[in-house]
């Protein structure tokens, strides 16, 4: 080899050991968690999902909604060898992501004890720019009233602060809220002793953290916001099995307690004029909180993120419950948790990385289905990629889009908020009026309607966790027989209905299975769909329109294939996600 | 330890255990309980007999701590009597407090138990582990009794949801109550004793047409079916089966169905119309209905509340005992009247009287409770439990052997873990059994 | 006077150094009799209790028994230095208080068939009227219990007064209305059917029937005492201002109406919405009300208010859980009766013992002395 040959391999190799080193050349996250999860798997496993699978579980897991019929004929279609990494990082980079990010952190965090304008707003800003989890956490934790952007996220307090009746404010709640939601414990019986069965947790973890909430009252105005009160004595507290008295300063759960400085000197001046409780405090425990709890050493905090991320990809915590962290409840993939949290901590808390990582992995993309279902593998073995009931919102938005109602319902929405607005300068309407006269104005709102009575359907219960969607009664009726529902398969400009009333039987099961189940049916499938359409203008052969390509509303064809559909719409396949 | 009633650290929800916070330790999720619970029940045989002879269960929970002695264990003219008077029942030598007039006239059907003594004096913790029947820890959450009854004797053949709550306030499915067992054994409520929202057809789908949709979405169930997990297609249709039975059974939640004569024999007030709607719902077959009356936690003016809410208790009580005797059902039909404990028989310095579970009492009758018994007392002043005391376990367990379920068969299979159905420290009361 | 005139005159506070009468179970009254010489208690154990005054220190008289449940109502009828009492058996019973015999002058076991709430004497002290569960008011002749006449009513009955002129009866009940009936008629006929209701007055802020905003099943309230002033013009009722159910809280109050015009003249609260029942209220001489109220155990207030005044001038939360104010004739001595009962759920025994509430009367007296 010639000297100049060598050299350069030198010099390759040397710069490649140094890129090798600074950049610590390890496998991608989503290989590593893979290696961890196939590494306690002792068994079979399911295979890789489909195509179609796959592109359902992506499009519902990322944007909140099944993909619509086109969408998957392209998925499918489509012959390169990276469509599904390119199928991921398509749907990051939809407005829908943050959306869907946004009602997964609202519910997760308010879990349906109401809604605010200024916190929807706070929370799609945070996912639109896809903000770090240790930033959004601090900008809830300590709100700034003072920035129109970050100022709603105070509604996570001031809901909570919120009175009912004639209870005194439930500051336990809020403390307990914290805890569970933001470093996965749960210390509601904790607050009067030390837990009785959970080692961890002790009596003084929960009353640091309930130290500096005593101290937090809303604020009254236009946008969500509260007062902090100076803290200025530690907080004294006894245990109802224990004698003795013991106080606290500040403290995050298994943290180190904050030392409370003394009041600043007052101006006698001063202390005679009534207090602004509006005033920011001179000492703000919350501040100090708020930082602590979020900070790189916080091991709990980035645990906890990185569990329920796993959890709302996958089905199922690492840790589970997921606010019952302690030692006595180990983690199933003890190493992976760790690998999460690291990884997501060295990586800024970034949470579109984090989904794009599991949404790469084997394990995430693992089909639902065995083909020998004799003995199921159990769930946290990953064996089998689980099944999730769609929530709500999900169930809503794919419903619509099955129907192929989506579009339509949001234009009527735009229209009717549209007109709404401008009906307080009425004269400049008179010529949209005239335009929109055909286009029949809505009289109300559908769109927000119709969500309104599928959260109440299938909503879970205010201060419940959003984690058990067990069916219920009221949903079955709700599905069978609310009229807003049965309308939405009634033939209306372009939606599922319509569109198949105007083609061919031959066509009908393709277009109503990608609609709806997102794949193509199979062959038994096809002739189910074909024998059912058969049957039905068999029974009709006295209608002398035999044409296949009318659409009236009534005609049994048009009756049969909303039965189908909605048949399929009620069944298991839709609402799972699968 | 001496405890207060409003004590800044202690509220009742935080003593109220969801079944997600007890699961940590066993680690496994909804799913694989829903799985194993399905699993390892009775005798088949012996369920066969049980569905023959349909026993089924009435209970009217007052929530909140009705005084036992302003109402089953008075003690006039004593230290902490109070100001009423007892008077005599359709059984001599068994008195009850004044304010249940029209009961005394059915206690031939009831009987007492006066010496119960149970654990906990506050009602987050009071209700919950009375309704769960106080089962020893077990790292579960133990069913209420209408779940246990649910899982342990399923609907009755009228196909009817086997656990149904009549109360005020919200309907709707409530799947707390059905505590470690899988969610479909809740309490399916009404709320108001009103029908569920969309009960019925609509009018856009004929009767043929929603038999025709309902088979087609059980074919596209049993294909999807295939090669997965069940428990989620399980408890998904039985939702619509519940959904499909209440439809056709809208006649229960007609009014103009029952006569005027018994809306006013109950009574027009809350408590009366939510008994009625309970007789209704066990003579269509439903298995175990709950009623619950709430608020009758009279700390402050105890006097005048009784005087204002037993009543409300007492016609509708009576009635419905009257009602069932009539119809032939008492033998078959078991009748349960409690709180989560009685009341002090000291009287604070706001004329109240505060929670007490040293000594409080339990009304019942029915299907095999002995007719016109008293069980045990309590001392002359009402204070404490004279002689045998019997906690809540033992009433669980006299309750199951009155519904005829055999002791030795009576298991929970939680996953491969076999549990009790009742404390086993405890037995049934066999002086109350027939 | 002013307020501050009048507080300077009539404050009481309490000290160490009252007399206090300690009596074993709870007191519903604690009265001065009409002739000053004697303190009657009547409460929970079916016993009238007499403590003679009149010397250095109180000297306890053999109880008057007879009585079943609890004594909740007593009055005087001073021409003949009679006690009238009545309890929550039904029994109406005549008494010579000042006497020590324990036996009644007359009784009559059955007087309601259940329990009777209130009792007034009329100023000419022959008649006594009766009311309580029964829903009607009886009228009595005081000197051998004979039936005059019979008013019924819709509702329970909380409290009675007479007119000091005689000639009307007021009658309180649960839902907070008072019914004014004309009394002028020939005392003699039984039924009530001559029996005229002249007016009412509202206080239906006194009640509450919980069922439309809260869902609660519980009616609570009850115009709990009536009194008028020593000449007729003024009435006062007392009570709980929208009381609530289940605890029973709700902001004691006392509400004062013009007789003539029977217009309310002012409301009287005195205390927080987490409170309880104001059971008692009467005039002083000097035209203010006296009223006391009781809840948990260390709440309550003591508060005299002339009704001209937008508020009190004097309020003590000193003198808690007050179920009875009883101004001596001499019109410098306040007994104040107040119950001592812990509250508390469950065992809570001390020394083993299972306590039960008691009573104390709180001997207080003016800080500057009247003429009698």
């Amino acid at each position: 080899m010639s000297r100049s040959i060598l050299t350069f391999a030198i010099l390759t190799f040397a710069i490649l050991a140094l890129t090798c080193s600074v950049t610590g050349a390890v496998e991608p996250l989503h290989q590593r968690i893979d290696q961890l999860i196939e590494a306690k798997i002792d068994g079979e496993s399911a295979p890789l999902s489909d195509d179609a699978e796959f592109f359902r579980r992506l499009t519902l897991d990322l944007t909140g909604r099944i993909p619509s019929s086109q969408k998957t004929r392209e998925f499918l279609k489509d012959t390169s060898p990276d469509k599904r990494r390119a199928a991921i990082e398509r749907l990051l980079e939809q407005p829908s992501y943050a959306e869907r990010m946004a009602n997964l952190f609202h519910v997760t965090l308010m879990e349906r004890r109401g809604d605010n304008p200024e916190w929807d707003a706070f929370l799609r800003d945070c996912f639109e720019q896809n903000k770090p989890w240790d930033q959004i956490a601090r900008e809830i934790l300590k709100p700034n009233p003072e920035d129109e952007t970050l100022r709603g996220a105070a509604y996570f307090y001031t809901r909570r602060l919120e009175k009912v009746g004639q209870n005194t404010t439930d500051y336990s709640g809020l403390t307990r809220d914290v805890g569970r939601l933001f470093l996965g414990v749960d210390l509601q019986c904790a607050e009067c002793h030390d837990h009785l069965f959970i080692d961890d947790y002790k009596q003084h973890d929960f009353q640091g953290l309930f130290a500096v909430y005593k101290g937090v009252s809303i604020r009254s105005g236009k946008f969500p916001a509260v007062n902090e009160a100076s803290m200025s004595t530690k907080l004294d507290f006894v245990s109802v099995f224990e004698e003795g008295k013991v106080s606290t300063g500040p403290r995050v759960p298994f943290g180190k307690e904050f030392e409370i400085p003394d009041p600043p000197e007052v101006d006698p001046a001063e202390k005679k004029k009534k207090p602004d409780p509006n005033q920011p405090p001179a000492f703000s425990a919350l501040s100090l909180i708020a930082n602590d709890l979020t900070s790189g050493d916080k091991e709990l905090f980035r645990k906890n993120i990185a569990n329920r991320l796993w959890f709302s990809m996958m089905g199922q915590g690492l840790v589970e419950p997921l606010d019952q962290f302690h030692s006595a409840n180990p983690p199933s993939h003890p190493e992976l948790l760790d690998l999460l949290a690291d990884e997501l901590a060295s990586h800024n808390f970034d949470i579109k990385w984090m989904v794009r990582e599991l949404a790469l992995t084997k394990t995430w993309q693992r089909s639902s289905r065995m083909a020998s279902a004799d003995k199921l593998p159990p769930r946290n073995s990953y064996r089998l990629g689980l099944q999730r009931r769609l929530t709500a919102d999900q169930l809503f938005a794919s419903v619509l889009q099955a129907t192929g109602n989506l579009d339509r319902l949001l234009e009527r929405s735009k229209a009717f908020n549209a007109k709404k607005d401008s009906e307080k300068t009425d004269s400049e309407n008179k010529d949209a009026e005239t335009k929109d006269a055909a286009a029949e104005e809505p009289a109300v709102d559908e769109y927000k309607e119709l969500q309104a009575l599928f959260l109440t359907a299938f909503g879970s219960e205010p201060k419940e966790p959003a984690i058990d969607y067990a069916p219920a009664v009221k949903q079955a009726l709700f599905l069978l027989n609310d009229s807003k529902v049965l309308d939405l398969l009634k033939p209306h400009s372009g939606n599922l209905i319509d569109r198949l009333a105007k083609m061919p039987n031959t066509s009908v099961a393709d277009e109503l299975y990608l609609s709806i189940f997102c794949r193509l049916p199979d062959e038994e499938e096809r002739a189910m769909i074909n024998e059912y359409l058969a049957e039905t203008s068999a029974a009709n052969d006295d209608n002398e329109n035999k044409s296949k390509e009318q659409s009236a509303e009534n005609s049994p064809r048009t009756t049969a294939l909303s039965q189908l559909a909605w048949a399929m719409l009620t069944s298991m396949e839709f609402c799972v996600n699968h | 330890m001496s405890s207060t009633q409003q004590s800044p650290l202690c509220k009742p929800w935080e003593h109220s255990f969801s079944r997600r916070q007890l699961l940590g330790a066993t680690g496994a999720g909804i799913g694989a309980l829903g799985a194993g619970a399905l699993g390892g029940m009775l005798d088949p045989a012996v369920a066969e007999e049980l569905k023959k002879q349909e026993k089924q269960v009435i209970f009217v929970w007052l929530d909140g701590g009705i005084s036992q002695l302003e109402s089953w264990d008075p003690k006039p003219n004593t230290q902490f009597g109070g100001p009423y008077r007892a008077i005599p029942t359709s059984v001599p030598g068994i008195h009850v407090s004044e304010l249940l007039p029209q009961t005394a006239q059915q206690m031939h059907h009831l009987s007492i138990v006066r010496n119960l003594h149970t654990q906990d004096n506050s009602h987050s913790a009071g209700v919950a582990r009375i309704n769960r029947g106080d089962p020893k820890n077990r790292g579960v959450v133990y069913p209420y009794l209408g779940s246990a009854v649910a899982k342990l004797m399923g609907p009755t053949s009228s196909g009817l949801p086997p656990y149904c709550w009549v109360k005020p306030y919200s309907g709707g499915f409530k799947t707390g109550d059905a505590g470690f067992l899988p969610a479909k054994y809740g309490a399916l409520a009404f709320g108001d004793a009103k029908a569920p929202e969309n009960l019925l057809l609509n009018e856009s789908v004929s009767l043929a047409e929603n038999a025709k949709r309902n088979e087609l979405r059980k074919k596209f169930n049993n294909r999807f079916a295939k090669g997965r997990r069940n428990e989620s297609t399980d408890a998904n249709s039985y939702v619509y089966d519940v959904a499909d039975t209440l439809m056709q059974r809208r006649d229960l939640f007609d009014e103009t169905k029952v006569s005027d004569k018994d809306k006013d024999r109950y009574g027009r007030h809350a408590l009366g119309r939510h008994m009625l709607m309970a007789r209704r719902l066990i003579e269509a077959g439903v298995r175990f209905v709950k009623v619950n009356s709430y608020h009758w936690d009279s700390h402050g003016d105890n006097f005048n509340a009784c005087e204002s809410l037993i009543p409300q208790f007492d016609r509708p009580f009576a009635a419905l005992l009257e009602d069932l005797n009539e119809r032939g059902m008492l033998d078959n039909v078991l009748v349960i009247a409690m709180s989560e404990f009685g009341r002090t028989p000291r009287i604070n310095s706001h004329v109240g009287r505060d929670h007490w579970p040293e000594a409080w009492s339990v009304a019942m009758g029915g299907s095999g409770i002995r007719r016109g018994h008293v069980v045990g007392k309590t001392n002359n002043l009402g204070t404490f439990v004279d002689g045998d005391e019997y906690d809540i376990g033992h009433l669980f367990h006299t309750w199951f052997r009155a519904l005829d379920i055999p002791q030795k068969m009576m298991e929970y299979n939680n996953d491969g873990q076999p549990l009790p159905v009742a404390n086993e420290e405890c037995s049934p009361i066999e002086e109350l059994l027939t | 006077m002013t307020p501050e005139e009048l507080l300077k005159r009539y404050e009481l506070a309490p000290s160490k150094d009252d007399e206090l009468i300690e009596y074993e179970r709870q007191l519903w009254q604690a009265r001065y009799s009409p002739c000053g010489r004697f303190l009657i208690g009547c409460g929970y154990d079916a016993t009238i209790q007499r403590w003679d005054i009149s010397g250095e220190k109180p000297q306890l008289m053999p109880e008057l028994t007879g009585h079943n449940g609890w004594v909740q109502a007593i009055g005087f009828q001073p021409q003949k230095n009679r006690l009238l009492s009545a309890d929550s058996w039904g029994q109406l019973a005549c008494w010579s208080y000042a006497e020590q015999a324990t036996k009644p002058v007359w009784s009559l076991p059955e007087a309601h068939p259940n329990w009777i709430r209130a009792i007034a004497i009329s100023p000419n002290g022959e008649l006594v009227a009766t009311g309580g569960n029964s829903n009607s008011v009886r009228i009595w002749s005081t000197e051998d219990g004979k039936l005059q006449r019979e008013i019924p009513h819709p509702d329970r009955i909380f409290s009675l007064c007479f007119h000091p002129k005689g000639n009307a009866l007021v009658v309180g009940d649960l839902k907070g209305i008072i019914r004014q009936w004309d009394t002028s008629t020939e005392a003699g006929s039984q039924s009530g059917d001559d029996a005229k209701e002249v007016r009412q007055f509202d206080a239906a802020i006194l009640f509450n029937d919980e069922a439309e905003t809260k869902g609660r099943i519980q009616q609570c309230g009850g115009i709990r005492h009536l009194q008028f002033d020593a000449g007729g013009k003024r009435l006062v009722c007392t009570g709980q201002k929208q009381p609530g159910g289940g605890f029973a809280t709700g902001t004691p109050c006392a509400i004062v109406y013009d007789w003539e015009s029977g217009k309310q003249i002012r409301e009287m609260p005195m205390g927080g919405a987490q409170d309880g029942f104001s059971y008692d209220a009467q005039f002083h001489p000097d035209g203010f009300v006296m009223a006391t109220s009781t809840a948990f155990p260390g709440k309550g207030h003591v508060w005299f208010w002339r009704p001209e005044d937008e508020k009190a001038f004097f309020t003590s939360s000193k003198l808690p859980n007050g179920f009875s104010l009883s101004l001596h004739p001499n019109g410098n001595n306040v007994a104040h009766l107040t119950s001592k009962s812990p509250n508390g759920n469950g065992r809570a025994l001390k020394d083993g013992e299972y306590v039960g509430g008691s009573a104390r009367i709180r001997l207080l007296h003016f800080p500057i002395e009247v003429d009698a």
